[in-house]
């Protein structure tokens, strides 16, 4: 999947990679499949990454999901239909390799000591910031990103997709029925009270009480 | 019927009062959604322009917090981790371990008795093997791991049917869960009863 010696053609959409992919696996040429494959982990593995770390809140776990999630897109592109989107055929792929590792989690935590503060209890502490902006403005944005973080992972999990998928990722009702194989009414309700739960928890926040200030609504 | 009923509810309202939160909220994602059905708050925000700012500010606020998230979560994503990322997708593609875990080299340099040693090894492995098997023979069948999860796709069916190495851990941990919620457990005492304990083989050494 490294850097290629040979000259290979440049397809232009995901779907087209995905078919070259395919197309390299069936005559059987593993290098040249592996070499598209990797042009196409490298066009969604930081989305993925993203979507993994607002879901499992755990750096290492984040990373674990996004790379079974790959492996298994791999072994499986026999099975992916020429015409979908590759991105949510791969985020649904994603989203269970995520609820694989919380159930997982939660086993694990019944039977086993929780080991405490490995050092990396929150990676988002350790994110950095642009130089041009200034302190305040660096320290408040990490501080609002983090609540946001923190207030997230307290979301019911349907909710916590809903609104990682939908409001953090951009992605439209459809495609996050597409992903997850709930309703898009299903869907429109836990983005509601996803929301608003959120905005309840954040509500009291003096980092998100002092952006709101700005304008008042008398209800 | 529910457009004439909309209608006749969203000028009282707008006499009445503005919007709450859950009212704005609703406002807001309806108009962000286009396949959405319209909100029965639509109307009233169309006519009433304090509402409507305040829907828009509400949105400038979702905007400006799902960005600082975000920028938070890129930033910790660097480009090494992703590079690290890739190497361990070929490296499992493969077909080799995503880690190689090496044994602590203080343990083999400790002094060992090898024939009890191996002797309570194999009675415990023995005894963990029974008792599995002996568990799946007499117990009822074990509830499927998806059993009430989330519902899946056929791509996920068949991904997750894929020759994924699978942690001994992980394994052990799903079986004590199904053991457990079986009823019969005196096959087990019975069975726990054969075993010999680590306690009984120093004793036996002294």
């Amino acid at each position: 999947m490294g850097p290629s010696g040979t000259a290979l053609p440049s397809p232009s959409s995901d779907v087209d990679v995905a078919a070259t992919v395919k197309a390299c696996l069936a005559a059987g040429d593993t290098q040249g499949a592996r070499e598209h494959y990797g042009d196409l982990v490298r066009r969604h593995q930081r989305k993925a990454t993203r979507i993994a770390l607002y879901y499992l809140r755990d750096s290492a776990e984040a990373d674990e999901a996004v790379q079974d999630a790959f492996v298994k897109a791999y072994t499986h592109l026999q099975t992916f239909e020429y015409g979908r989107s590759f991105e949510v055929w791969f985020t649904r792929i994603l989203v269970n390799s995520c609820l694989d590792r919380v159930k997982s989690r939660s086993r694990r935590s019944r039977w086993m000591v929780a080991a405490e503060d490995l050092g990396d209890a929150n990676p988002m502490d350790r994110a950095a910031t642009p130089r041009h902006w200034s302190p305040e403005a660096r320290t408040l944005e990490r501080e609002r990103g983090r609540r946001l973080m923190e207030a997230i992972g307290r979301l019911p999990e349907r909710q916590r997709l809903v609104v990682v998928l939908s409001q953090l990722e951009g992605a439209s009702t459809r495609e996050v029925s597409d992903m997850t194989g709930l309703r898009e009414t299903t869907i429109r309700v836990h983005l509601f009270r996803g929301l608003r739960r959120l905005r309840t928890l954040l509500a009291d926040d003096p980092v998100f009480r002092r952006a709101d200030a700005d304008g008042g609504h008398s209800a | 019927m529910i457009e004439r009923h909309l209608k006749r509810w969203a000028p009282r309202r707008t006499r009445r009062e503005h919007l709450g939160d859950d009212a704005l909220l609703e406002a807001l994602l309806a108009r962000l959604d286009p396949t959405a059905p319209p909100s029965r708050h639509t109307t009233h925000v169309t006519s009433c322009e304090p509402c409507s700012a305040a829907v828009s500010r509400l949105g400038a606020s979702l905007d400006e917090a799902t960005r600082a998230a975000r920028y938070v979560a890129d930033e910790t994503i660097g480009a090494d981790r992703l590079a690290r990322q890739l190497e361990v997708i070929d490296r499992r593609l493969d077909g080799q371990p995503a880690r190689l875990l090496r044994f602590p080299v203080r343990a083999r340099a400790m002094r060992t008795q090898p024939g009890a040693r191996r002797w309570v090894a194999m009675a415990a492995a023995c005894g963990l093997l029974f008792g599995l098997a002996a568990g799946r023979m007499l117990g009822p069948a074990p509830a499927p791991s998806d059993a009430g999860a989330w519902p899946t796709g056929a791509a996920d069916r068949e991904a997750s049917s894929a020759h994924e190495p699978v942690l001994a851990d992980e394994h052990l941990l799903v079986e004590v869960d199904a053991a457990l919620a079986r009823t019969l457990h005196r096959e087990f005492r019975v069975l726990d009863e054969l075993t010999p304990r680590s306690v009984d083989v120093r004793r036996g050494r002294r």
